[in-house]
């Protein structure tokens, strides 16, 4: 009982992530934020986890640096499209 | 090619067979013979279909003269469709049509018959929408429909005879005549007879039809088809006398003439004067005929046949000369620009008029004379020397306005009477229409009649046909009448005008409701609902549905994502709380 209260709040706060993520498409930069908060909530998701193997959090490092690399190629795609084609709205991916 | 056109190929064969028709009805007549003619075409149960043919004097003498005056007709168009590009159809039609009236005149047999009457139905209408125009396409209409009616009751009239297992009607006329079915058959045919010689509730096609060539007035709408009812009902003639059936035909043949003398005084279009006024003669030829007299009503259809078709190829070759135009008020002093052509209108005025000497003096005369001595009522006699002045009235109407004063039509008008081919086919009418009445007065009636008047009454004719003239010639004086007085009684004269209303009865009053109705029906449903569920709302569906496949086409990736993790969640949903 103690287990489901444990990930319920992660669970939940996952599907708020992934609506928020699904429900923001005009901006790319909006949909990078939402996919960033995401990713911060399967980081908790993966310290409670790693929490109970031990306490190996450092693994946690590995997810997080890939996790900091995604935002940087999504914040350079960003910026060169914003360069390129003048706007970041996300429906004018389909004439690159 | 000159000799050799269609026109001139006819008018000899025409000719000689009228001539030799012509000596065949002379020898029959003289000797008092019939030739009977018949070949069985199938014979059922006790039923024979025969195709039967009668020469006796009448039918021989009638086709000779049709022929000879389709011969003349065909002659004169030579010249008057001169500029015609179908005129090889137009004889051709013409030809069709003198066939189909010889196929009548022979055939004394009800189903035999229907060749020649229905093939006459069918070549009129084609003859009257001729000139390919809105108005002639509605007058054929007309002319076409008022002529089925006529056709539908000579059908029933064959469903009737069956009872007698012969269509040969001359052999049953007198034995039958006082049985029911027999009345029913006659009055039958005496309805088909009333179409086709425009007697009074069908009598507006006669005066619509007009809108054919002028040769086809001649031959057609004067002579030969419309007498067509009257030679019908002459060779019904037992029937007639001595029912109700001749009184019927008494009251409203006498009313036509009498309707039609009225509106010939009121129009001014020179052939609807002339066509009314066949009208007036057709209803005398019907009312002597539903007296009895069928061999006077034979008489005076033949000498009309001669002036009538001679006085419309003078009003053609009028026209011709007036750049088309039928008006009689754009006419006047014809007589000194075409003193020929005015000559014949004149002497076929004339003779339709009754003056001594004429053809028909001899029939008209003799009707007149001969009504005075029957057993008559003084409507009948009042209708019949009242529309005999009024004969005389148009005429001289006519007269008055074309051949006297100035000519009223414009100045860049050359008239000239140098057409020779029609006036020779003109020629030869004249000569009939002078002598046609003397001769058949002698070949017709070996004993004269009997007619005992007193003198004032023998004065009648006379004085009441001079009466009409001066009338007729005195009130279109309009510098002796400056006021108009058919204006101050307008609706009077709009109603004799028009010929008692009939044309808009048997046009407007017929079609008015199903026309109405008809509208109903295109605007509802035609142009209305089925409009509306049909074609307009497939489209609207079709626009709608492709719209919504359109918004798919938008590349919306993010909307399809978002549905699928709502499905995803649904689902989730049913896996925990199921």
């Amino acid at each position: 009982m103690i287990m489901i209260l444990y990930w319920s709040l992660p669970m939940i706060l996952f599907i708020l992530g992934l609506f928020c993520f699904v429900s923001n498409r005009k901006h790319l930069l909006s949909m990078l934020l939402s996919l960033e908060f995401i990713v911060l909530i399967l980081f908790f998701m993966l310290f409670i986890y790693l929490n109970m193997l031990n306490y190996e959090s450092y693994f946690s490092m590995m997810f997080l640096t890939f996790s900091v690399c995604e935002g940087a190629l999504g914040l350079s795609i960003l910026v060169s499209m914003i360069r390129t084609h003048g706007n970041d709205y996300f429906q004018s991916f389909n004439i690159m | 090619m000159k000799y050799l056109s269609i026109c001139s190929i006819s008018f000899v064969n025409l000719i000689s067979i009228s001539f030799s028709c012509f000596l065949f009805s002379l020898y029959f007549l003289l000797n008092n013979m019939v030739y009977f003619i018949e070949w069985e075409v199938v014979s059922l149960n006790s039923m024979s279909i025969v195709m039967t043919f009668l020469f006796d004097w009448m039918s021989l003498l009638f086709m000779s003269f049709v022929l000879m005056i389709a011969s003349l007709v065909i002659f004169y168009s030579k010249e008057y469709m001169e500029s015609d590009e179908n005129i090889n159809r137009f004889i051709m039609l013409v030809l069709m049509f003198v066939l189909s009236m010889m196929l009548l005149i022979i055939s004394p047999n009800l189903i035999s018959i229907l060749l020649g009457w229905d093939g006459l139905g069918l070549v009129s209408y084609c003859l009257v929408i001729y000139f390919q125009n809105i108005k002639s396409y509605n007058a054929g209409m007309l002319t076409a429909l008022s002529n089925r009616i006529g056709d539908v009751a000579l059908l029933l009239a064959i469903a009737w005879m069956l009872n007698y297992g012969s269509w040969n009607y001359i052999f049953y006329l007198e034995v039958m005549q006082n049985e029911f079915e027999m009345l029913l058959i006659g009055s039958l045919v005496m309805l088909a007879a009333m179409t086709k010689s425009a007697q009074i509730p069908f009598s507006s096609w006669l005066p619509a039809a007009m809108a054919a060539p002028t040769p086809v007035s001649a031959l057609v709408h004067s002579s030969t088809l419309v007498t067509a009812g009257v030679y019908l009902l002459i060779r019904f003639n037992i029937l007639l006398s001595f029912s109700w059936l001749g009184q019927l035909l008494l009251l409203l043949a006498s009313l036509t003439m009498f309707m039609s003398g009225l509106g010939a005084n009121f129009e001014f279009d020179l052939k609807k004067i002339i066509a009314l006024s066949t009208l007036s003669q057709l209803g005398l030829m019907m009312s002597i005929l539903s007296m009895g007299f069928y061999k006077l009503a034979m008489f005076h259809l033949l000498t009309h046949a001669l002036f009538k078709a001679l006085l419309f190829m003078c009003a053609g070759a009028i026209i011709h000369n007036m750049n088309n135009s039928q008006d009689i008020r754009l006419m006047g002093g014809l007589s000194i620009h075409m003193p020929l052509t005015s000559t014949c209108f004149n002497v076929s005025n004339l003779a339709l008029c009754g003056m001594p000497f004429l053809a028909g003096f001899y029939s008209k005369d003799m009707i007149l004379e001969v009504v005075m001595i029957s057993n008559i009522n003084m409507f009948s006699f009042f209708l019949y020397f009242f529309s005999t002045g009024l004969t005389v009235s148009y005429s001289f109407r006519l007269v008055y306005y074309s051949m006297t004063g100035d000519l009223n039509c414009g100045s860049l008008n050359m008239l000239n009477d140098e057409s020779w081919v029609m006036l020779r086919g003109m020629m030869g009418l004249l000569i009939m229409s002078i002598i046609g009445g003397s001769m058949l007065n002698w070949l017709i009636f070996p004993i004269p009649y009997m007619i005992c008047l007193p003198k004032l009454m023998k004065f009648l004719t006379l004085f009441v046909c001079i009466f009409g003239g001066l009338f007729g010639y005195l009130i279109s004086m309009t510098n002796l009448y400056s006021l108009n007085k058919s204006l101050l009684n307008y609706n009077i004269s709009v109603f004799l005008g028009s010929m008692w209303f009939m044309p808009y009865i048997s046009t407007y009053g017929m079609i008015f409701y199903p026309l109405n109705m008809g509208q109903l029906v295109v605007k509802s449903f035609d142009q209305g609902w089925s409009e509306y569920f049909g074609g307009q709302h497939l489209y609207q569906k079709l626009v709608n549905y492709s719209q919504i496949l359109f918004l798919m086409h938008n590349n919306s990736l993010k909307i399809y994502l978002m549905l699928f993790v709502f499905w995803i969640l649904i689902l989730l949903n049913f896996l925990l709380f199921m």
